[in-house]
């Protein structure tokens, strides 16, 4: 079964578990995989009966039908495996009082690339270097599609910066001038421009002005303006900041679904300080530490420390109780670091393991994490 | 209406929608409308106004009162919408000349916005050309003209002081003050030598007594207070000879007694009053015969130009010039404690003289490319400025006002100092040393934006010197002609020659000093073609790094 096909079936249970919002949501995907015209006017126009039929028992049909005809027409195209699309080597900027890099990475389509670190250790100028914002003082970037000029280059790398610029007048006057901008059709513009307000749940903030957004939906209406310029690859510095978790939650499975479209897989690149989140979401995560890049899914020194079990948890025991409590189950050490204890095992101890100790040994626990697979032990060490 | 068209243009021409093109261009066009109308309306000619102004005058400076408000208010609207977008600050895909477009886009709007006071003038002077035609209207003023030879009027004045030089200088030239008259005449008919007067000057009398002032006419002499020293009044219109002509015409039916002559012109002259509805309180006859005193002209009753024309009749002048009531001329009447002088006899002169005046001048001098010119360089200014902010930042477009502002002072005061003191090293003045550093500060600018769209690293201050070199770049032509004037000025100080009268500059100079509005026209040209490949690199420049 190919990517199209799961998403599909993904499709099919939302439908069947009534789950219509994220039906709705991946059924514009699918329309606006189709880049047909008719397929456009069919969501559209079911996108508006929904609008006044919310509550109508034949929503799941309607949707199902039009699911069938997507896939119908999808399954005939091919699927191209994913591309390159950008790459940077060695890549440096140096300030007077920081310097960053060298950073390597390589993004592919359908791909999506986490940036974390603590705030000032260049995740911003990682993401500005790679938008062609900021010239680097050493290494390549090697973007790996045709532009003639920077200009048409800086067109393709869609860069959010963590403060946007307030948008003015109507918001659908500036999505569609957006969409015209980038040679949509006249025809076209307002169909694509109405399917992707759809697929952000922007429908009925359609008629709101900017300053009476609230940070998520603001969020929303860059990300749907950034759809609209069919970007090459995506650039969001911060986009989890100032939203409550279930926006933040709800942001990063768009991007996901965003990135890994079958048919216009896009190359996203993001920073946060959101670990957990973006690591879920994420197909790489790069630690920046002072500059200094570190990848969670590295070969080398750092598959040494993946072999320990590193577990995050809070209790509220003293440094010494806990440590005297868990030494003998092999652990290498604990620290305590923001109101939470990080403790380090041998390779031998498991987490199920770790959690017959607290068991057996009364310990009080209000919270634990496996962090073995995480970037959050390199903000411990 | 509005909506559904910027609906339109926003879905087939963004940049037209983003320029928010159509709206600004449909307020400006009904503006310069509303303009023209008030500028035809307000441009009626008043054919009853005697005072020599016209009271719609008032509306000019009222017009370019509103004028003002209204194109401020009007780019201030226009621009708060047009900075609501900025595609190219967001990196959307442009065309190479899509920038090019968008100034030509800003340049019709300004031109347009600073239009409306040249469109109220035109149309105001368009009012007064409809009238009548130019032959028409030489045609009348040729009868207002010669008729004016008899209402209340001037003459010729011939100095009162000391004639000793003077006539001394007549005697060698005759007719030196008649000359202009004279040399337009005597190639119809010469008119006999003005070649003596009786005179007799009294050296302790400042003031010289007229009663022994004669003047020559047609070899008659004839008092300075005679009718045939009336002196008329003219159009600009009339075309020189014909000024001389008339005047020169009615004079010779004067002297011919041709009395048949002198009442057509009177005729002529009423027929245009009447056609006009304007009254007189005296007939053409009861004129004729008040003014046709073949006898020397100097026995005539003064006809005031018009019912108020209070008359002042110099025959009456004593030594001192005291003011008193001409009551032969005129009549007094007491209204309400005060005292208004009316003609005793008046023909309606002053409106149509002023009427005609305003159409004469319609004519010979309407608004033409001439005068507009300066509305086309603040144009052109305006939309160089907003372009330039537009393509760059707020901060860049800020830093560049005051940087040019700085370093324009201190390039002066240097120019000053180096001059005053270093004159004896260096050739040039102030101001071509002034003209010479930003020659090099525009080329140095120039040359850095150059190399900065070459090497392509990052922007560092190009952002700056792209508006720099939008505003400055247009004052090369300036500085190029104050080169090309500051060329000649040495040429002709090497080349001066004390003994010659009158120096003869070279061809080109005097092509220069002769064709100023078109060497401006031609500038303004330059500018609209070396903005095409400005703008092209100003694209590829947006797409460098910005640090």
């Amino acid at each position: 079964m190919n990517e199209f096909e799961k998403q599909y079936q993904e499709i099919k249970d939302f439908l069947r578990f009534e789950d219509y919002t994220l039906a709705v949501k991946r059924i514009i995907d699918f329309t606006l995989d189709t880049q047909d015209i008719s397929f456009y006017k069919k969501t559209c126009n079911l996108l508006d009966w929904l609008d006044e039929n919310m509550g109508s028992s034949s929503k799941k049909e309607k949707l199902e039908t039009l699911l069938e005809e997507l896939h119908a027409f999808l399954a005939k195209l091919t699927i191209h495996p994913a591309q390159p699309i950008l790459e940077a080597t060695e890549l440096k900027k140096k300030y007077s009082s920081f310097s960053l890099g060298p950073v390597n990475l390589t993004l592919n389509e359908g791909d999506i690339i986490g940036l974390v670190g603590e705030n000032g250790n260049g995740k911003t100028t990682l993401l500005r270097s790679l938008c062609g914002e900021l010239h680097p003082t050493g290494g390549k970037i090697n973007y790996k599609f045709n532009y003639s000029d920077l200009y048409e280059l800086r067109t393709k790398l869609v860069y959010i910066p963590q403060r946007t610029d307030t948008w003015y007048g109507s918001m659908m006057d500036n999505l569609m001038f957006t969409a015209s901008s980038y040679g949509y059709n006249p025809e076209e513009s307002p169909l694509i421009v109405e399917l992707i307000v759809g697929r952000l749940g922007l429908r009925n903030f359609r008629k709101h002005k900017w300053k009476d957004l609230s940070s998520g939906y603001k969020m929303r209406f860059e990300l749907a303006r950034m759809l609209l310029r069919k970007p090459k690859v995506l650039l969001i510095d911060e986009p989890l900041a100032n939203l409550d978790i279930l926006a933040q939650q709800t942001i990063l499975e768009d991007f996901r679904a965003i990135a890994k479209s079958t048919f216009r897989p896009v190359g996203i690149i993001l920073s946060s300080q959101q670990l957990y989140e973006v690591e879920k979401t994420s197909d790489e995560v790069i630690f920046l530490r002072h500059g200094q890049q570190k990848n969670l899914r590295e070969t080398g020194e750092d598959q040494e420390t993946e072999k320990h079990l590193v577990v995050e948890f809070e209790s509220p025991w003293t440094q010494s109780v806990l440590n005297d409590c868990l030494l003998s189950a092999g652990l290498i050490s604990l620290q305590f670091n923001g109101g939470t204890y990080i403790a380090t095992f041998n390779g031998n101890v498991t987490l199920n393991g770790f959690m017959k100790t607290i068991i057996d040994k009364n310990i009080p626990v209000v919270y634990l994490r496996d962090i073995s697979n995480s970037t959050r032990r390199f903000f411990v060490s | 209406m509005f909506k559904k068209i910027q609906n339109h243009l926003l879905l087939r021409h963004p940049l037209l929608w983003n320029t928010k093109f159509i709206p600004v261009l449909v307020i400006t066009l009904v503006v310069n409308l509303a303009f023209f109308i008030g500028g035809y309306i307000t441009g009626a000619v008043d054919f009853t106004d005697p005072y020599g102004y016209n009271i719609l005058r008032d509306f000019k400076p009222i017009a370019a009162f509103l004028a003002v408000v209204i194109a401020l208010l009007v780019i201030i609207l226009w621009l708060v919408f047009y900075v609501r977008n900025n595609a190219f600050k967001s990196y959307y895909p442009k065309k190479n000349n899509s920038l090019y477009k968008e100034w030509l886009i800003l340049l019709i709007v300004c031109l347009l916005n600073v239009s409306y006071i040249p469109i109220y003038e035109y149309a105001y002077d368009l009012r007064a050309r409809n009238y009548f035609d130019k032959e028409e209207v030489i045609k009348r003023a040729d009868i207002i003209s010669k008729a004016s030879l008899f209402v209340n009027g001037s003459y010729h004045s011939w100095d009162r002081f000391d004639r000793t030089m003077y006539n001394e200088l007549l005697n060698k030239k005759p007719l030196d003050s008649l000359r202009e008259y004279h040399e337009e005449a005597e190639a119809i008919e010469t008119i006999p030598a003005y070649n003596h007067h009786q005179r007799n000057y009294d050296e302790d009398d400042d003031y010289y007594n007229r009663e022994w002032d004669t003047v020559c006419y047609f070899e008659n002499e004839y008092k300075l207070t005679s009718l045939m020293n009336r002196q008329k009044e003219s159009f600009f219109i009339q075309p020189d000879i014909n000024d001389s002509l008339n005047e020169w015409k009615v004079k010779k039916w004067m002297l011919n007694r041709e009395k048949d002559s002198v009442r057509k012109v009177l005729n002529d002259f009423f027929a245009l009053a009447n056609e006009h509805g304007l009254k007189a309180n005296i007939t053409v006859e009861q004129w004729l015969n008040f003014v046709y005193k073949p006898d020397m002209y100097e026995d005539f009753q003064i006809v005031g130009k018009h019912s108020m024309d209070a008359i002042y009749d110099e025959r009456k002048e004593n030594n001192e010039y005291t003011e008193t009531n001409d009551t032969e001329n005129n009549f007094t009447k007491n209204i309400d404690g005060i005292i208004h002088i009316y003609p005793k006899y008046y023909v309606p002169f002053s409106q149509l003289y002023n009427g005609y005046d305003r159409i004469s001048g319609a004519y010979v001098s309407p608004i033409d490319y001439k005068d507009i010119i300066g509305y086309f360089i603040f144009g052109f200014s305006v939309s160089l400025l907003i372009f330039s902010f537009r393509v760059t930042s707020a901060k860049s477009w800020l830093i560049a006002a005051v940087s040019i502002g700085v370093l324009g002072l201190v390039t002066f005061i240097f120019s000053l100092v180096a001059y005053y003191f270093l004159n004896e090293f260096i050739i040039i003045d102030e101001m071509t040393l002034f003209f010479m550093i930003w020659t090099i500060i525009i080329a140095l600018c120039f040359f850095y934006f150059l190399h900065r769209n070459k090497i392509k690293t990052s922007k560092k201050i190009s952002g700056i010197i792209v508006n720099v070199l939008l505003w400055l770049l247009p004052t090369l032509f300036i500085i190029a002609y104050a080169y090309a004037w500051y060329y000649f000025r040495i040429v002709e100080e090497k080349t001066y020659n004390p003994y010659l009268i009158s120096y003869e500059h070279p061809p080109f100079q005097k092509w220069l000093d002769e064709n100023l509005t078109l060497c401006i026209y031609c500038w303004l040209l330059i500018i609209i073609l070396y903005m095409y490949p400005l703008t092209r690199l100003i694209k590829k420049w947006k797409g460098i790094a910005e640090a």
